[in-house]
């Protein structure tokens, strides 16, 4: 009993660190694909341009996928023998673990979006603004980095 | 491999030769004309006074295009892609074209009176349609059409706007009659539960009450099409039968509109070409000065093509000459890039960014290699791999394609190589468990991504750390290029220099390269920090400024750092190519056993629409992410502007490709 609370608190880590780094991202790529939207049916030329703009709040949905696979190998559920023995402290130790890159991921992922659909409308302008564009979003997008390595801390201080 | 150096020009020519030198200019496509012409005396020259002669003839033309397209035979997908949508044609050819310009008008002119009667026709009949619709009904009024308006008395026809309604419409109207006193005046006959005739006494005072009663009862007057027939039933047939008229006046003008564009469209389509060539040559004289004698345009010109112009224009055109001229201060040239043939693919990466500043790198050289490894990462399997080589030998060999789809051909054959390799070290094989593999196989397999992840995400930080040092180095090299080769060393050589002493820390520390150096490793790192921040501090105004630019240098380790974690998503992509494949082979083998008999065809079906679909999310997100890692965290690196690009006068070909001639 102790041991199937703690697998399903390290599954709650990782279903948090996946789930909300996915739910951050589709916020974020929405507002981003509603603007690139706008743009493309007056400048059909610069889709290219607008399908990178609009893929920059992905990354945190990545970001908590990687979250989600790191937790479940340290936890020695995946790429185990199946025979992993988990107990409830350990178990939470895991669950928050994930919580610095789900919770940084869905707010990342959102205003990243936000500030991606103000630099399609820069480019839209001028497309020589694409990098500064790219630039402003990006910065958005390093708080979900610092949530992915202070996940990644906190693991290999579990497994220490 | 490199930026293409760019002159600024001056063409001038003599009047008589303007249009063969403009045609020669645009067939080499190397000169990009600017909107005005810097001239130090501008007294003798004037605007260029020549106006293009199809001014009215190539909106029409292109108008009587547009029309034809709709009923030419659709060739097959196969074909299209087979054949290409264009016409090749040779430069003889194309002359021929030009020479024969006026034949088009008598064409134009037929196509736009098909046009305008086809138009007519089809207006005709949806009147007709519309108006048996009204006829029809009212069919039920209990009335004839004479009926409607005689001498003395009027009726109006109420349709109500809410069908919905309990109350039916002619309860509705006798009400408010009654309430405006209106019902001693008014004869009302139902029809339906929504519509009602009311039949009065022809009078402006009642026809204003009763506009205002059927505003009351939310209510619509209608009016129905004039009809020479008594009866509704006798209105509707005439309608029919003028209807059955115009329909097969309809399809004789859409059969003659099939063979005009048989007959037509290709020589309209090449014509357009050719006129709009012609239309751009006088644009451009738009933009030039002029003297009596001689027209003097200027712009931008690819400083590697521009002798073999200058050839060219000599020996057909002498009446021509072209002179380089300074730029001006501040002065920036547009931007190409050139590169060879094995690096020319990946210039679509760096154009989907925009080019670079005129004295940037070309970081498409550089980019390349990461590239096509980190795409190889992002999609990890044999299968998809091949699977993109052979759709890249198809648009590469079989379809005819623009050059600018050729080029994409190329980079996605490289794409499907790199996805092929590296799958083989990744054991990607459409989600294929490896157990069931050939010995050999497996043998080749060095990572597992989902067993044991750690490793693909240390392989992903470690070509991070590669790609950003690469990038600071390109920086120096940039910056030596543009006369800074002390200011690109002083800013990015700690830099360098501290990346290198934290890997050989690292792998001392961690026991894997001189063990008995760690603390001399140590004491590098802090002469690192020490000389980031003392060579940063040095554009500093006076102390205070130098202390604080030294001190919030230390700041951009955090962009650095974020950099590399950044790379965290090879692995995740890689991951999400694997994960899919495998649950499309899943949910096909679920299939296989829950459906008898046909079991096999629909877990058929599941495989291949499963894995056309995971290969074409996998590819999207596996390109777009591998070019996000260079854009953001190795272009920043060395790359200071956006450049303009150089947008040479050429023809654009929309139904033309030009071949050698024979």
């Amino acid at each position: 009993m102790e041991s199937l609370i703690g697998v399903g608190l390290v599954f709650a880590g990782a279903a948090i660190a996946a789930a909300l780094g996915f739910s951050g991202s589709a916020i974020g790529m929405g507002h981003a694909g509603q603007a690139a939207a706008g743009v493309l049916s007056e400048k059909p030329h610069l889709f290219g341009k607008m399908l990178l703009m609009q893929a920059l709040p992905g990354s945190q949905g990545i970001y908590g996928l990687v979250g989600a696979f790191l937790i479940l190998n340290f936890a020695g559920i995946l790429g185990g023998d199946g025979s992993v023995a988990i107990d409830a402290g350990l178990g939470l130790q895991y669950l928050m673990a994930g919580l610095p890159i789900g919770i940084a991921g869905y707010f990342s992922g959102m205003f990243q979006g936000i500030v991606a659909a103000s630099g399609i409308s820069m480019i839209a302008k001028d497309e020589t603004n694409m990098g500064r564009a790219i630039v402003l979003s990006v910065m958005v997008e390093t708080w979900a980095i610092f949530g992915v390595l202070i996940s990644f801390i906190l693991l290999i201080s579990i497994a220490g | 491999m490199s930026i293409v150096p760019m002159k600024k020009i001056q063409l001038a020519v003599h009047r008589s030769a303007v249009e063969p030198v403009l045609q020669t200019v645009q067939q080499f496509g190397v000169v990009e004309f600017r909107e005005q012409v810097s001239v130090a005396d501008k007294n003798n020259l004037t605007g260029v006074d020549i106006s293009f002669p199809y001014q009215h003839t190539l909106p029409r033309l292109q108008q009587a295009i547009s029309f034809l397209e709709g009923y030419r035979q659709k060739p097959s997908l196969w074909r299209m892609l087979r054949d290409g949508t264009t016409y090749d044609l040779s430069e003889v050819q194309v002359a021929q074209h030009l020479e024969n310009l006026e034949v088009i008008e008598p064409v134009i002119e037929d196509i736009e009176l098909l046009h305008h009667q086809l138009t007519q026709v089809q207006e005709e009949s949806r009147t007709l349609r519309e108006s048996i619709a009204q006829f029809k009904a009212w069919e039920e009024l209990p009335m004839t059409l004479a009926e409607l308006e005689t001498a003395r008395t009027k009726t109006y026809l109420l349709i109500s706007n809410q069908a919905s309604s309990e109350l039916a419409l002619n309860e509705a109207v006798a009400a408010r009659a009654e309430e405006m006193e209106l019902a001693e005046s008014i004869h009302v006959t139902v029809v339906s539960h929504n519509r009602c005739a009311i039949t009065a006494l022809k009078s402006e005072a009642v026809t204003a009450a009763l506009e205002a009663l059927s505003k009351q009862v939310m209510a619509e007057m209608q009016t129905l099409p004039a009809a020479t027939k008594n009866t509704m039933a006798d209105a509707i047939s005439d309608c029919e039968a003028a209807l059955q008229t115009t329909s097969e006046k309809e399809a004789t003008l859409h059969a003659q509109a099939e063979n005009a564009a048989k007959e037509h469209l290709r020589d309209l389509q090449i014509k357009s070409d050719v006129l709009r060539w012609q239309h751009d040559r006088y644009a451009v004289l738009a933009n030039g000065l002029s003297t009596s004698e001689v027209v003097v345009l200027e712009g931008w010109a690819n400083a590697r093509l521009l002798p073999d112009l200058e050839q060219a224009l000599q020996t057909k055109d002498p009446l021509s000459a072209i002179s380089v001229i300074e730029l001006d201060e501040n002065e920036e040239p547009p931007v190409e890039i050139e590169n060879n043939r094995l690096v020319q693919p990946f210039e679509v990466v760096t154009r989907l960014y925009g080019l670079p500043g005129h004295k940037d790198l070309d970081p498409t050289a550089f980019l390349a290699g990461f590239f096509f490894l980190f795409f190889g990462l992002s999609l990890t399997d044999v299968g998809y791999g091949v699977f993109l080589m052979i759709a890249a030998a198809f648009i590469l060999f079989v379809f005819k394609v623009s050059d600018t789809v050729r080029v994409f051909g190329k980079l996605l054959f490289f794409m499907g190589l790199a996805s092929a390799l590296v799958g083989l070290l990744f054991g990607g094989y459409l989600g294929i468990d490896p157990s069931m593999l050939p010995e050999w196989l497996r043998a080749l397999q060095q990572f597992d991504p989902i067993g044991d992840p750690l490793p693909v995400f240390y392989l992903a930080l470690a070509l991070g750390v590669v790609q950003v040092m690469f990038g600071i180095v390109l920086k120096i090299v940039s910056e030596a290029r543009n006369g800074r080769l002390l200011g690109g060393v002083l800013d990015q050589g700690p830099w360098l220099f501290l990346f290198v002493v934290l890997i050989a820390y690292g792998a001392s520390s961690q026991g894997l390269w001189a063990t008995a150096y760690t603390t001399q490793f140590l004491y590098l790192i802090y002469l690192g920090l020490g000389a980031i921040v003392i060579t940063s501090g040095r554009h500093g105004k006076n102390l205070f400024e130098m202390v604080q630019k030294s001190l919030l240098s230390l700041y951009d380790s955090i962009g650095y750092f974020s950099d590399i974690l950044s790379y965290s998503r090879l692995l995740a992509l890689g991951l999400a190519t694997t994960a899919l494949a495998f649950a499309v082979n899943l949910i096909a083998e679920i299939v296989y056993d829950a459906v008898p008999y046909v079991g096999i065809v629909f877990a058929g079906l599941v495989l291949v629409i499963g894995h056309t679909f995971t290969l074409a999310v996998n590819t999207l997100g596996a390109f777009i992410h591998s070019a996000r890692l260079q854009f953001v965290e190795f272009f920043g690196k060395f790359i200071s502007g956006t450049g303009r690009l150089f947008r040479p006068f050429a023809r654009e070909k929309s139904y033309v490709s030009i071949t050698p001639d024979k």
